[in-house]
């Protein structure tokens, strides 16, 4: 999927009072430009919904796609609205607006800009994170689950690319809800094709026949992966190279060594925590966030003291 | 874990007794062997006299969908019972509101601790009839925001299918009440009661660790008697037993009318032999090797059976507060271990201690099946398997 071809001058062409404080950077299917607006800063995004120089070269046009794409985005603005929560990304002052620019249909919007750095950054320069850091990425990150859960909907894309660490106090906030699976209304996805990044797939998100019956447990166990890997500085199941097969039958059938084997500073209740939340089965992991949030804050408390 | 009363025909003063001795935590009232003025008022003398007992009322609903003959007792006394309700009907969703509506209704008129939702019986997680159980189980929960246990009853065989039991724990964990009160039926009800095949059983565990420990469920398990030894493990919180067979296990034929035969034979439940013996000869052939001492639960109910155990007047009524007063000690020393891996150290030692006697009695002993120890060589490997399946 393309990203749309846009410059700063360009997007300060689109929204006469925005000014671009930086390089874009391009995430998924979206370009995403640091700006101010009205003196506040936000995170810009825009996305490709049809390039239309492309489309007149081409005989038939598949306009589901198209669609799907807008469908995704309006969901994801929808939840946005409707999460309340500190650890959940919010809408900016900017909602979903679709313009023709440069034979290209383009949907954008606002995000609120969060100063600090993303998981995935954080492990590339510190290889792993302590126990302390890990405790309170768990309770936030588990938080915005359960924020998402009570509209009844599943991430479904949490990845330490998907986790922001706030500068200015520490906290955790999941971003990017275009994945999010809402269990009222119509599947936005094809059959067959799972959304959300491999490597962090629960073993439900595997079976295309349970697709439907996911809920919040399968962003448990996507945390358990990013908690795992935040703390050990591997992955639960992947090693570089490996085929895709090879790792979904390893995150289905596989039970990863336990962190404190490779670790040996790590508490056995963290370790045993994320060990549950990697439990193949939903049933094994936790029926509430609010049960995994009091057991992390309860070993944080013990670390504190 | 506690131990209640499983309420059913022929009470007398046994439930009093067993709550006045401190066997008794509490009691699943059965309007099968009640009728309804007589219930609320056995629930009011209980609030007045033990208030701290957790008061159960299992509605039984599960009887309307049974087929065939039945023997219906008080239950068709019940506003709420409908007696012979078919599958065509269950598959109605108007239908199924109804039948929780009412069933749930009736309880919150009585003086009970917590609501018991309807179910029916199945024998397979991924069939018709766990879908209506779940169905009923919903429709019950929209209903009411008071403390509610979701009941279930299960046949023994639907615990096969490890796959299927775990994609209904999947659906059923997700549920946002107290608990569960779990009956298993056993298919046979001539079947020994403690004897379930090693891959069931482990299954059980399975399904009962998963929501009591894992999923922090209250888990209350109906129709229990000895075989609470090995399930006290999971982290159950109330197990169930009464005084006949049939409340002690859970039988669908035990619904339908008897064909007669004769009262049963005396028995001693032995907390040694993790199981019961006939009085009549196995006892009082153990008594005439010089072994009683080694055999005997050491409940204050044992003297009566000194220095000949034939020679005993063995009442219903005691025999019943003996047999709780040896489950709730089997509880109660379970229970005073810390952790999983160490209760299952010990009911591990107890299986292997009891087994030992076992050897040594065989040779002499005329033991009949019901009495032997063919349970515990199921439960040694059932334990073991749910061991490694835990990780402990």
């Amino acid at each position: 999927m393309a990203v749309p071809c846009l410059k700063a001058e360009d997007v300060e062409i689109i929204i006469p009072n925005c000014k671009v404080l930086g390089k874009a950077m391009c995430g998924g299917q979206k370009k995403v430009f640091p700006c101010e607006i009205n003196g506040e800063k936000f995170a810009l995004k825009f996305i490709l919904l049809r390039n239309l120089a492309v489309d007149d070269e081409t005989e038939e046009v598949d306009l589901s796609e198209f669609e799907e794409i807008r469908a995704r985005a309006e969901r994801e603005i929808s939840i946005m609205k409707s999460v309340s929560s500190h650890n959940v990304i919010k809408i900016g002052n900017i909602d979903l607006t679709g313009i023709e620019y440069n034979n290209q249909n383009i949907l954008y919007y606002s995000e609120e800009w969060i100063d600090g750095e993303d998981i995935s950054t954080i492990l590339r320069r510190n290889v792993t994170m302590c126990n302390l850091d890990v405790l309170h990425l768990g309770i936030d990150i588990a938080k915005a689950i359960d924020y998402i859960w009570e509209t009844n909907n599943v991430h479904r894309d949490i990845k330490p690319q998907n986790i922001m660490k706030r500068d200015c106090d520490n906290s955790f906030v999941l971003l990017d809800l275009g994945m999010a699976f809402d269990l009222d209304d119509k599947s936005l996805t094809k059959m067959g094709f799972v959304p959300g990044t491999k490597i962090y797939f629960s073993p439900e998100q595997l079976d295309w026949k349970r697709k439907r019956d996911i809920d919040f447990r399968s962003d448990l166990f996507s945390l358990g992966m990013v908690m795992y890997q935040a703390i050990t500085g591997c992955h639960p199941f992947y090693k570089a190279g490996m085929y895709d097969n090879e790792l979904f039958s390893r995150i289905i059938g596989d039970t990863p060594i336990s962190p404190q084997a490779i670790k040996q500073d790590i508490s056995k209740s963290l370790n045993d925590v994320i060990m549950r939340l990697l439990s193949k089965a939903p049933n094994g992991r936790y029926r509430k966030c609010s049960f995994l949030i009091n057991q992390l804050q309860t070993l944080l408390h013990e670390l504190e003291v | 874990m506690s131990l209640y009363a499983q309420h059913g025909y022929g009470k007398a003063a046994k439930i009093e007794k067993g709550i006045e001795k401190k066997l008794l935590s509490g009691i699943i009232l059965s309007p099968k062997a009640e009728k309804p003025e007589k219930i609320i008022e056995f629930i009011q003398q209980l609030k007045k006299s033990h208030g701290e007992i957790d008061i159960l009322f299992d509605p039984q609903f599960y009887f309307s969908a049974f087929s065939g003959e039945l023997s219906e007792g008080k239950l068709n006394q019940y506003p709420y019972y409908i007696s012979g309700i078919t599958r065509a009907k269950l598959s109605v969703p108007s239908n199924i509101h109804m039948y929780a509506e009412e069933v749930i209704r009736y309880q919150q008129n009585l003086d009970v601790d917590k609501l018991v939702s309807p179910t029916i019986l199945f024998d397979d997680f991924n069939g018709k009839q766990s879908q209506i159980a779940i169905s009923l189980a919903y429709e019950s929960i929209s209903l009411s925001d008071d403390d509610m246990l979701i009941s279930l009853c299960i046949n023994e065989n639907a615990f096969r299918n490890t796959e299927a039991m775990n994609e209904f724990l999947d659906v059923i964990s997700l549920l946002d009440v107290r608990g569960f009160y779990l009956i298993i039926e056993r298919s046979n009800n001539n079947a020994k009661e403690t004897l379930l095949d090693v891959n069931i059983l482990t299954n059980i565990m399975r399904f009962c660790y998963t929501l009591a420990t894992i999923n922090e469920f209250e888990v209350i398990l109906g129709y229990t008697d000895l075989l609470a030894i090995p399930l006290t493990i999971t982290g159950i919180s109330a197990t169930a037993s009464g005084w006949h067979n049939g409340m002690k296990m859970f039988s669908e034929e035990n619904f339908h009318p008897s064909t007669g035969g004769r009262r049963p034979r005396k028995r001693y439940t032995s907390s040694k032999l993790l199981s019961s013996i006939l009085i009549l000869p196995e006892m009082t052939t153990i008594a005439g090797l010089g072994k009683l001492s080694d055999i005997m639960s050491e409940t204050e109910y044992d003297r009566l059976l000194l220095p000949s155990p034939g020679d005993t007047v063995w009442s219903d009524e005691i025999s019943c507060l003996h047999n709780w007063n040896v489950l709730k000690d089997l509880i109660d020393e379970i229970e005073s271990y810390t952790t999983i891996g160490e209760k299952l150290d010990h009911v591990t030692d107890m299986i292997l201690m009891a087994n030992k006697l076992y050897r040594i009695l065989n040779a002499r002993v005329p033991f009949e099946n019901k009495s032997s120890n063919s349970h515990l060589n199921i439960w040694l490997p059932a334990i073991s398997e749910f061991r490694n399946q835990i990780g402990e």
